[in-house]
């Protein structure tokens, strides 16, 4: 039970630090451009 | 239409990076490195964003982000080959570029262990014992019986406490971490 919990524990420990690192600007930058070259690809439809 | 499917389009892009930190976890579980669980979460959005039609809306995008995930890792491994595995090379290389990030000395022992499982034992219990999802649903990301993924987990328990266990305090035999708690325990 306790050799369990305690594994239980550190592996959510370890998850949760990588989570609370939040989102790096690489991914913010790369979804920004796919939004934009959609809403590029649309507005040319429209056209 | 196309205003339903703006709508949708920023629902999509809203939940992707509500699910991005829990992804990027699984990524570094994975992989066992940033540099290459950044890639692989680069791989994964680029390929959910080109597949948007096939996600259908209202149903669990982490459970399909993290299935395009694992699929695009495997299927990577495969293609590059199996890369020989030197945990402890690849680990003091990790810390030595983000020690801050590993905190105490327990936990880069955690690491290791956790690195040591085999690939279908730490997806297992990383999903269900981290991640956040029901052994059901983690059986739908890995394609197999749900079963398979209870004994996966339960496997990877007892490898984990055996690493664990025997690390650091092999003088003192399989009853050392019990000994240890039960001298913390009384204060010794």
């Amino acid at each position: 039970m306790q050799p369990n919990a305690s594994i239980s524990r550190k592996l959510r420990e370890f998850y949760d630090a990588v989570q609370d690192e939040g989102i790096p600007d690489r991914f913010m930058e790369l979804l920004e451009r796919l939004d934009q070259a959609e809403k590029n690809a649309k507005s040319v439809d429209v056209k | 239409m196309s205003k339903e499917g703006e709508i949708d389009d920023r629902g999509f892009k809203r939940d992707l990076l509500a699910s991005l930190p829990n992804l990027r976890a699984f990524a570094v579980s994975l992989t066992g490195r940033h540099d290459k669980a950044d890639d692989l979460v680069q791989d994964t959005i680029m390929k959910a964003w080109a597949n948007q039609t096939s996600f259908t809306a209202g149903t669990n995008m982490r459970a399909w982000l993290f299935t395009i995930l694992r699929n695009e890792f495997y299927s990577q491994m495969r293609k590059r080959g199996r890369e020989v595995q030197d945990s402890d090379g690849l680990f003091s290389e990790r810390f030595s570029v983000h020690p801050e990030q590993y905190g105490r000395l327990d936990m880069q022992d955690f690491r290791k262990a956790l690195d040591k499982l085999p690939d279908d034992q730490r997806e297992a219990i990383v999903l269900v014992g981290a991640a956040g999802f029901a052994y059901e649903e983690a059986a739908a990301i890995c394609g197999c019986a749900v079963g398979t993924i209870k004994s996966r987990v339960s496997r990877a328990r007892t490898r984990l406490q055996e690493l664990l266990g025997v690390s650091g305090e092999s003088d003192y035999g399989p009853d050392a971490g019990d000994a240890a708690i039960t001298a913390r325990a009384f204060g010794s």
